[in-house]
């Protein structure tokens, strides 16, 4: 890489690395892990930077490269036998409840799969409206609807009573 | 569950963000650095290696691409300036034809194990192919063959062994037709008439299928001269023209010349009345040079020394009996008594390019020379390589029985070698090239990735 390239190169990663590395956190649910997703995706950023600061917009083409690094990371068998999958805690006492739910609603993602989890955090967590996450994904739009419908309702299924529960205690 | 409530539970997930591991910025500009530079590694390694790879199957398939129409008729006669020898992955001309033939050849080497194949070099210069169905019983050449004089046949006879038919090659076509004998007989082919349409042989009753060295004995102390006309497959026998150790037609193709032991005999083939040639002066030990002594204009009958090296027959003495040897020649043939052209220290000879001059090998150094009977003037045209790809790559491979067609000599070019077209390699050999470099391109690929994987590892601080 030209040193001029290296020097915009760096720029961008210092003012969105914080925002990366929130968005691999979303995905991953641990920070050491998100590091390791954002450092996987800025390497793949540095050898195809030229494409990617002559794309339209750089900050989705980013996001697609950690998406993509995280789902393929995820594919792969090691990952799938050593990362630990917390188990669904019973249905708390109503007085405790609202101590356990976030732990829950995080048990619960990581019982989805990686793509269904990838929709859930681009649309409801990072804000991404269905056109941004199927681009972000690499699929059509109405895969990510589908997925979407799937993952909402191996959510209800995984945590039953939840929102209601919630509300109540709200 | 709505939209809106999983949004709002989600971002309550959201939890002071930690600080970045030390150095970590620092840390991935490295590994990027070093990801970057592996990937060229890795896109030029691959590159080499696919070129490599195709550089192989180019060598190991030559010859996919037909070689230009190889001795199509009325195409230029090209004789290389070097000819290519040996090589196992020569096609079958009987599978593969390449036209016209130029020349037939032995190549190989006979030292450890026989590695040795029958050739044509065909009239494009740069195609050769090898005479499968020469494979004899005790090895790859083992057959007796004649070319014919316009390049287009071979015709072969069991060398060791009896002959119950004779196998006519088309090499225009791969197609090979049997002329069957009456009888198993003992056989020797001795000349091709200059029509094409008739051989010259000698037979003996022989019936015997083991093979033996003492046939070609027999056969030139008591071989019966016969005529086989190719186009009926029958053959006509002259029982008083016997033993018939070698012949040559005369240009018309109703004389032959004969060598009966010490004498040479032309024989009037329609009415089959024969005499005896003289040689004046007198000079014993010589004999005709077989298949081709006749000059083309009929004026010249060309000699070389006969020996009996101790046994009951006389045989030619050429220079693959030894290297002093190689000496021609010439008297008048029509008995007028002309003053004949000087001897000449020639070589083997293979055939008259003109009347006037004679295509010589020398089997000392491979090359292949014309000798100017008028004015003594010797070129060298062309000469035969001898690769190291005998014996499996232990051997040079030499060369032997080579024959020209003769009739093509005369419009025949010089040019330099090119790279030769041996037709497309064994289907066996294809599959295991084919197996080879896939597995070649996994290991190659393997390779790479631990490499690489090396060089992540090294880059990391």
């Amino acid at each position: 890489m030209r040193a001029d390239d290296e020097r915009d190169y760096i720029q961008y990663v210092q003012s969105r690395i914080i925002a990366l590395r929130r968005t691999a956190f979303r995905l991953c649910g641990d920070w050491h892990h998100a590091h390791d997703l954002v450092q996987s995706a800025l390497i793949l950023l540095y050898r195809h930077w030229r494409q990617a600061a002559a794309a339209e917009s750089l900050d989705p083409y980013v996001r697609k490269i950690l998406v993509n690094v995280y789902l393929e990371e995820q594919r792969r068998w090691w990952a799938r036998k050593v990362r630990p999958r917390p188990e669904i805690s019973a249905p708390p006492e109503p007085g405790v409840a609202a101590a356990h739910e976030g732990l829950d609603l995080r048990a619960a993602l990581n019982r989805l799969s990686a793509g269904q989890r990838a929709v859930i955090v681009l649309r409801y967590w990072e804000g991404l409206d269905v056109n941004e996450t199927a681009s972000a994904l690499g699929c059509s739009p109405g895969t990510v609807k589908s997925q979407t419908s799937y993952a909402i309702a191996a959510l209800r299924r995984l945590l039953p009573n939840y929102v209601s529960e919630r509300l109540e205690v709200k | 569950m709505t939209d809106y409530e999983l949004t709002t539970m989600l971002h309550e997930l959201d939890q002071p963000e930690p600080p970045f591991p030390p150095r970590h910025l620092e840390q991935t500009l490295v590994l990027a650095r070093a990801k970057a530079r592996r990937h060229r590694f890795t896109q030029t390694v691959t590159s080499l290696a696919i070129l490599t790879l195709l550089g192989v199957a180019g060598f190991v398939l030559p010859g996919q691409i037909p070689s230009g129409g190889g001795g199509a008729p009325g195409a230029s006669i090209v004789l290389p300036e070097q000819i290519a020898g040996y090589d196992v992955l020569t096609a079958d001309v009987a599978k593969h034809p390449a036209g016209q033939a130029l020349m037939l050849f032995n190549s190989g080497s006979w030292e450890t194990f026989t590695t040795a194949q029958a050739l044509t070099l065909h009239t494009d210069g740069s195609s050769y192919r090898k005479v499968e169905a020469m494979k004899g019983p005790r090895g790859p050449v083992n057959r007796q063959a004649l070319l014919s004089p316009d390049g287009n046949s071979v015709l072969m006879a069991e060398e060791l062994r009896a002959t119950n038919a004779f196998t006519l090659l088309d090499l225009t076509t791969g197609e090979s037709r049997q002329l069957p004998l009456p009888q198993p007989a003992g056989v020797m082919l001795h000349a091709w008439s200059p029509d094409g349409k008739s051989v010259a042989f000698s037979q003996l009753p022989w019936s015997s299928d083991e093979p033996s060295n003492a046939l070609e004995l027999a056969l030139r102390g008591g071989g019966v001269l016969s005529i086989l006309d190719l186009p009926t497959g029958r053959s006509t026998t002259f029982p008083e023209v016997v033993p018939a150790a070698a012949a040559s037609f005369g240009p018309g193709g109703d004389q032959l010349a004969v060598q009966v032991r010490d004498q040479i005999w032309v024989l009037n083939l329609p009415d089959g009345k024969r005499r005896q040639f003289g040689i004046h002066p007198p000079e014993p030990g010589l004999g005709i040079q077989p298949g081709v002594a006749w000059s083309p204009d009929g004026r010249w009958l060309a000699l070389i020394a006969w020996r009996d090296n101790g046994t009951q027959a006389l045989q030619p003495m050429t220079q693959e009996w030894a290297d002093t040897y190689g000496k021609l020649t010439f008297v008048d043939a029509t008995g007028a008594g002309r003053l004949a052209p000087d001897p000449i220290q020639a070589g083997d000879m293979l055939g008259w390019r003109t009347p006037a001059s004679v295509l010589t090998l020398d089997q000392r150094t491979g090359q292949i020379r014309e000798f100017s009977l008028d004015t003594g003037e010797v070129k060298a045209l062309s000469a035969f390589e001898k690769p190291h790809t005998c014996e499996l790559w232990t051997q040079r491979c030499g060369f032997s029985k080579v024959q020209v067609a003769t009739e093509l000599l005369g419009s025949m070019t010089i040019k330099p070698a090119e790279v030769p077209q041996r037709g497309p390699a064994p289907g066996w050999l294809q599959l295991v090239t084919a197996a080879a470099t896939v597995l070649l391109g996994f290991v190659v690929f393997r390779v790479v990735r631990r490499v690489t994987s090396g060089v992540r590892a090294e880059a990391l601080p």
